[in-house]
This record gives C-alpha cells, sequence and structure tokens, in this order.
C-alpha cells in the first residue's frame, strides 16, 4: 500500500464548518452507513448517488404514486447561497439529509424541517478556475461524509459534526485536473477521479482509504508504455489524452468489480491521436481491492465528436433468448444504447447495440465485437470540418437514466434534433492549466446545430424522455420537450413514477413510468439539474431535489438563444435551492 | 483634461475591507466619474506582495511592460503598432523590466490586450488606454476560466465557459451571462522607447467569484 503521507493536510485547512443548531449533530445516534447496508440498502434511505450501487436511480417507495402525485406539495426549501449548477441528490440517513453543492459546499440537515444542522464551506484556491462548476454529490460511509472538490481534492467530514476528518489532494488543479463526480464508497475504500480531458490531462481514477485518506491504489485510464493497449497510442500523445472521469462508477458488491465511465480522448480531433485511444470514451471494469483493469469496452474509438462515455453503465438483469444475461446497459452519448454482459472475472462481452437518437457518423456496428465505422465525411480532425449527429453533447449528457424493476423499462434523458459542426487547427504547445483541445473556441461557441429536418418556425422537440423495454428492445414511450435543453437526471420510485426537471421553465415533474403521461409539474426557483430522490422519515413519504441551472445546461440554452426566434427561449435565473415535497396534509 | 492624484489608503467595496493601491495614481477626470476606488486590491494580497512574493507570481505593477505569449508577436513586448482595430485580442502577461521576469506564475495575470477605435470608447474606458490599445484581465469574473473568444460585431470578450459576455468598449461591463462583476484592466501608457506599458496594477482584483 502506497501512503501520501505528505498530502493529507492540517484537519480544516480546507474549509469552514458552521453548526446552525447547538450540539445537535454531537447529541444524536448516527448510524453508520456499512458495506452491507449500501449492498442492499433500505428503501426509507438514499445513501448513495443513484440509491444502489447498481445505478439505478429506482427506490421501492410507493406512498407517493400515480394515483395521488397530483397532491405533491412542498413543504420545505432551503437556499444554498451559491449559484450554479446543482446537480447533487439530496441523500438522506435516518432523517439527516446531506447535500452537496457548488463551490464545494456541504450541509447537512434535518430532512424533515430542513432545519440545518451544519455547513462546509470549502476555502477553494483564488486563481482556480471552474469549467464545471458543480459537483454531484457525497458519499456515505462509515460515520462519515465524503466529497471530491474541483481543486482536485477528497474530503471526508464527520458526519455529526462536519468537522474535517482528512483532505487529501488527488490531482494538481493547476495543470487542469478537477473533480466534480460523486464518490463510490466500497469495500473500505472512498473512489474518485479525475477530469481534465480539455485541459491535455491524461485521466485516473483513485483508491483512498476511507480512514485515513491514504491512497490505496492509482489507476491511469490510458495504459503507460509496458502496459496492455498502451500500443493504441502514438508518440507521446498518451501523455494528454484525456480519458477523464466525470461521474461514480457503478459497483458489483459480488464480484468486486468497479464499471466506470470514460471521457473522450484529447485534444478533440482524432488525427492528433491516432489509434484506438484505449481506455479513451469506454466502460473498464476494476478490481476495487487491486485497482487492476480486469475487463473493458470501448464504445468508440478514436473519437472526433467529444462524446465522452461519462456515465457508468446500470448493472441489471435482462432475458435475452430465453436466458438471464447479467448486464451492463449504457445510453451512450454516441446515441446507442449498449447493451454487455459482464462477468465475475472481469471481461465484458458485447451484445447488442440499439440507436436511441439519430447518430450519422457511424456506418454500421460489427455484430460480434460492437466495433463501429466512422463514415469519415461525418468526422472531423485537423484543417477539417464536419458536420455530425447528435451534437457534441451528444444523445445524453452526464444525467443519468434510470430503471425500474417493476416495469422493466429503462429511461434516458435524451436530447433529439441537435448537431453539431466544427474542425481543428494544428495543435499549439500546451500551456498547463489552460485549454488543450486543438479546436477553436469561437468555433466550438458556434458549433451547435438543428437538424436538417427541423423547422423553427414551429417549437422544436429537444429534449426527450424515452423509455425502453430491455428485453424486447423497443421504445415504450417518450416525451418531448419543446424549444429547450432538458438536462435532467431521473428518480424512478415504486410508486410507478418518474420524477425529473431539466427544462428552461424550471419545473420540476412526475411522469406515469408505465405510460409516459405527465401528472405533475411544479415550478421551482431555478431550472433543475440535481439528481432527485426519495426518502421516508415517520412513514411520511418525501421528494427531495436540488434547483440551481448551470454548467452546460447553461451553455445549451445560451447557443440555443440564438438559434430559436425571439422570445421562445427563456432567460433561466441563477441560485440554488433544496426541495423537499410531500403529499398534502401528510 | 484635468488630472487628479488619487492617495486615497481605504475603502469599503461589498462589505470587504480593500486597499487601495498605496501607489499615486494619476487618473483622467472622467476616471473620478465612476466613482471610488478604481484601483483596489485586497489586504491580504497587497501585504504579501510587499513583503516576500517572487516578481514572477506578483500582480502587474507600475511600469511593467507587456509581453505577448502566443501568435505572430509571441515572446515580443507589446507596441501599439502591434494590433490592429481589426485583429482579434492577443493573449500576453505583465512582464517585469527591474527583474526581467514574466510575471505568468500567477495566472490571474493573464491580459487580453486589443485595439479599438478610441472614439468609441466609453470616456472612462478611453483614459485607461493609450493608442487605442486595450488591457483586460483574461480571467473571468464569473468562476475564473481564461477568456478566449471574440465576438466582433459586437466587441465582447465571451468566455467559453458560461457564456459572459464583456463589453471591450465600455470597461469590460457585463452583458449576458452568469458574472456579476466587470472585468479589471489595467490602465496603459507608453515608455520613452515606445513600449506599451501599465500605469498601474489592475483596477480590481482579477478572479472569479466565491458564490
Amino acid at each position: 500500500m502506497r501512503v501520501l503521507s505528505t498530502a493529507i493536510m492540517a484537519l480544516a485547512a480546507g474549509g469552514l464548518v458552521t453548526s446552525a443548531v447547538a450540539d445537535s449533530g454531537g447529541k444524536a445516534p448516527y448510524n453508520p452507513v456499512t458495506d452491507a447496508r449500501l449492498k442492499n440498502p433500505e428503501a426509507k434511505n438514499w445513501l448513495t448517488w443513484r440509491g444502489n450501487y447498481e445505478g439505478w436511480g429506482h427506490s421501492k417507495l410507493k406512498k407517493i404514486n400515480s394515483d395521488n402525485v397530483k397532491d405533491l406539495v412542498p413543504v420545505w426549501s432551503y437556499s444554498t447561497g451559491v449559484s450554479e449548477g446543482h446537480q447533487a441528490p439530496p441523500m438522506v440517513n435516518d432523517g439527516i439529509m446531506y447535500v452537496s453543492t457548488p463551490q464545494n459546499q456541504v450541509l447537512a440537515l434535518d430532512a424533515v424541517s430542513g432545519t440545518e444542522i451544519w455547513r462546509y464551506v470549502r476555502k477553494l484556491p483564488g486563481d482556480l478556475k471552474q469549467l464545471h462548476p458543480t459537483n454531484r454529490g457525497v458519499a456515505l460511509y462509515g460515520d462519515k461524509v465524503y466529497m471530491a472538490t474541483v481543486d482536485a481534492g477528497v474530503v471526508a467530514l464527520d458526519a455529526k459534526t462536519g468537522k474535517v476528518v482528512w483532505d487529501v489532494k488527488a490531482g494538481d488543479y493547476k495543470d487542469g485536473y478537477y473533480s466534480t463526480l460523486s464518490l463510490l464508497a466500497a469495500n473500505g475504500k472512498i473512489i474518485t477521479g479525475v477530469s481534465g480531458g480539455e485541459y491535455g490531462i491524461r485521466g485516473y481514477v483513485t483508491a483512498l482509504d476511507a480512514e485515513t485518506g491514504a491512497e490505496v491504489w492509482k489507476t491511469f485510464t490510458i495504459p503507460g508504455p509496458g502496459e496492455e493497449g498502451h500500443d493504441t497510442w502514438k508518440g507521446d500523445s498518451w501523455k494528454v489524452g484525456g480519458g477523464s472521469i466525470w461521474m461514480q462508477g457503478n459497483y458489483d458488491a459480488s464480484s468486486g468489480l468497479i464499471y466506470i465511465g470514460t471521457g473522450n480522448g484529447g485534444p478533440w480531433m482524432p488525427d492528433t491521436r491516432p489509434g484506438d485511444n484505449l481506455y479513451t470514451t469506454s466502460v473498464v471494469a476494476l478490481d476495487i481491492t487491486t485497482g487492476k483493469i480486469k475487463g473493458h469496452h470501448q464504445y468508440h474509438w478514436n473519437d472526433a465528436w467529444d462524446w465522452d462515455e461519462v456515465s457508468a453503465p446500470l448493472l441489471m438483469d435482462i432475458n435475452r433468448d430465453g436466458k438471464k444475461v447479467k448486464a451492463l446497459v449504457h445510453a451512450g452519448r454516441n446515441g446507442y444504447i449498449w447493451t454487455l454482459e459482464r462477468t465475475a472475472e472481469g471481461p465484458i462481452k458485447f451484445v447488442k447495440a440499439d440507436p436511441y437518437v439519430r447518430n450519422d457518423a457511424f456506418t454500421k456496428i460489427d455484430q460480434k465485437t460492437g466495433r463501429p465505422s466512422y463514415d469519415p465525411a461525418k468526422t472531423p480532425g485537423v484543417n477539417k470540418k464536419a458536420t455530425f449527429c447528435p451534437s457534441l453533447w451528444g444523445g445524453k449528457d452526464w444525467p443519468p437514466e434510470a430503471y425500474n424493476p417493476d416495469t422493466g423499462l429503462f429511461y434516458i434523458p435524451a436530447h433529439i434534433n441537435l448537431c453539431s459542426e466544427y474542425g481543428g487547427v494544428p495543435l499549439e504547445e500546451r500551456d498547463p492549466g489552460e485549454l488543450y483541445i486543438g479546436v477553436p473556441i469561437d468555433v466550438i461557441l458556434s458549433s451547435l446545430r438543428f437538424h436538417p429536418s427541423v423547422d423553427t418556425k414551429k417549437p422544436v422537440p429537444i429534449g426527450q424522455l424515452q423509455a425502453w423495454d430491455m428485453n424486447t428492445g423497443k421504445m415504450a414511450w417518450s416525451h418531448s420537450f419543446n424549444d429547450t435543453p432538458f438536462w435532467g437526471p431521473l428518480l424512478s420510485t415504486g410508486g410507478n413514477l418518474i420524477f425529473t426537471g431539466g427544462t428552461s421553465d424550471r419545473m420540476f415533474r412526475a411522469f406515469n413510468a408505465k405510460t409516459g403521461d405527465k401528472l405533475w409539474e411544479y415550478p421551482t426557483n431555478s431550472g433543475i439539474t440535481g439528481a432527485p430522490s426519495t426518502f421516508e422519515v415517520g412513514g411520511v413519504q418525501y421528494v427531495a431535489v436540488q434547483s440551481g441551472w448551470g454548467v452546460d445546461a447553461e451553455r445549451m440554452q445560451g447557443l440555443l438563444k440564438d438559434m430559436l426566434p425571439k422570445g421562445r427561449v427563456p432567460k433561466v435565473p441563477q441560485g440554488g435551492a433544496i426541495w423537499v415535497f410531500a403529499l398534502k396534509g401528510k | 483634461m484635468l488630472v487628479v492624484k488619487w492617495t486615497v489608503e481605504k475603502s469599503s467595496v461589498s462589505g470587504k475591507q480593500l486597499l487601495v493601491d498605496r501607489r499615486t495614481l494619476i487618473v483622467g477626470a472622467a476616471a473620478t466619474v465612476v466613482g471610488l476606488p478604481h484601483v483596489v486590491r485586497a489586504e491580504a494580497e497587497a501585504e504579501a506582495e510587499a513583503e516576500a512574493v517572487a516578481p514572477n507570481k506578483l500582480f502587474a505593477q507600475a511600469g511593467d511592460r507587456i509581453q505577448i505569449i502566443k501568435g505572430e508577436f509571441k515572446g515580443k513586448m507589446l507596441r501599439p503598432e502591434m494590433l490592429s482595430e481589426t485583429a482579434k485580442p492577443i493573449e500576453a502577461f505583465p512582464f517585469d523590466p527591474k527583474n526581467e521576469v514574466l510575471r505568468r506564475k500567477n495566472r490571474q495575470n493573464r491580459l487580453l490586450v486589443l485595439r479599438l477605435n478610441p472614439d468609441e470608447m466609453e470616456a472612462s474606458t478611453r483614459e485607461l488606454s493609450v493608442e487605442g490599445v486595450l488591457a483586460y484581465s483574461a480571467i473571468c469574473t464569473h468562476r475564473a476560466c481564461t477568456i478566449k473568444a471574440w465576438k466582433v460585431e459586437e466587441r465582447h470578450l465571451r468566455c467559453h465557459c458560461h457564456l459572459t459576455e464583456f463589453a471591450a468598449l465600455t470597461g469590460g461591463t457585463v452583458m449576458t451571462g452568469p458574472a456579476q462583476r466587470q472585468l479589471p484592466m489595467v490602465p496603459l501608457g507608453l515608455d520613452g522607447d515606445g513600449f506599451v506599458i501599465a500605469k498601474a496594477g489592475f483596477t480590481d482584483t482579477p478572479g472569479g467569484a466565491t458564490t
């Protein structure tokens, strides 16, 4: 075990904790979050980013259901005090809610009343830039709360008091490394990763000892010399090849394998890094004990379209030709639903790929290996402009899908009718910590296009909530959102409901999980890009979400404003708040 | 032109005690219209500078030249004739002529220099220019990304991160997007050799917001 003792900094050096309720955190008993609880999470709590290790975003709770959701009302809300993209779910452990926000705050609140128990505010470096000012959620483990930070650190807080237990550096923010992901906690470890693919980084995943913060292992997503897969890179391109880790991995507790999605290759133009570029735009299976790569599947090789495959695949059982398949299912940014088979030993087998939005860059998918072939006319390069669909934000970006084992449906927050047009320029020398994309920023900022079939005189379907039957491979229903981005993480519940926000009209909505009928909506303070959660305290079910527009949702909105007639794209106010809803009179 | 001397020591901005640059600054009358203080520095930063900060980490200082870091004139000290009113802004850093170091170890020193028609500038902006040359902080006041994009028709500096646009003709005021604070500038003059120099430090602390 390699210990980075020098990286463990003085307690409280990296932030400030305020207690709003005197001693309340210190006296109440705290129910430690164990591996056993995380493996079989109780329905009344929401202990992980997606509710379970498999990444379903599903709760068994059903007191709020498709019959009574029309009576859902807000019971409290709480301002976070910061702006930008509020993407983290409110996590709940026995009546205490933990929420992370942009600027790396963590709030601990009474989940029923909204009373603040403590607040951790990270002191971020003055020279830190934030391309993605957000955080996707804390991890609850043992008696601590963990958060990855935008200055590429990880901090552990005492769950009762918010006091810093340890604070370690996992990357160099001055060199373009940063972390926005929620953290996976399992097997005595906290699993983090780094972003920075637009800055010329080499991505990696790091496991930290949950008690001490000491590094247990570190695995690069781009193999170095002598490692398997290194020959998919030429020259020194691997040193700055991207492969960011934007999102938490999902976890198979029975095999001890983490399944994590990787970002695109960097710089963006494929001819600057010839080769397949393993393990970019892939799912990688990592042994949680050693960090060794035990299997992988690359969704597409030598990416040209900024189609990071950031989301981890969901772990689910599906029926295929009468046989149960232990599957990995992923709605790719490249516009295909990828169905893969996982094995306890690690190797990942391709099963099938079905397009869920229009992809005009892939000409075919090899039915044995899943390897796509490309249309050169749809593949940009250095001094070569190309138009392609879906757009650089893909069919689905980071907002997570959901899976409901009752309906058997897989739900996707998709974007349709969007394409991109860009080309690269010869690379300049890398300036550490500055953009290293190889596509002029003015070009990227004017790259969004509608599909030629779109008539902007009419409302344009852009966002689309889709439901797919994974056993039949058919779409069960869809609901389109016109003239608006749709950056809504999904929550599925046993009450036959799908909750999501994501649109520029500030709405939080509930849909019938079987039919797609919209059953309820409520306008919040800002646009919702937070992952919703649900929990139960004192026999009452609640639904919680953060509202706070920003990051890529705001970017897309800013570009759509110039593409649609005046008055069709509203301004979305910034400023974050936590919202908690329950049935009227409960 | 009416010339005034400021020697104000302290002021309060947004409830935070800030220290006005201790150097005396000569500015045009128009600058007084927009009110105090144009030249401010966070107290801790100013004190730190006065003590042991290495010259390559110091914020831009009066007398600094401006070194271009990219493009045709990479490595050269800025002269007005290197820029045209139709060209895109150029990336640069302040250069300490006394110690002969580029102040690049502090990324908040990163500048965008450009040339515009002085007749189109707001008067208070014109006062910070020399022969139409302006130096803006390249650090967005929202989340501190490096500003790279330029909207030529509007003369807006545009941050790619979250699409804030700053008007170059009006002192970097926010025209759209999430930033709340105008872009700091470095007031410019010419030295005896025809090089563009900083007449003072930044008009406000460069960097992003914390909320």
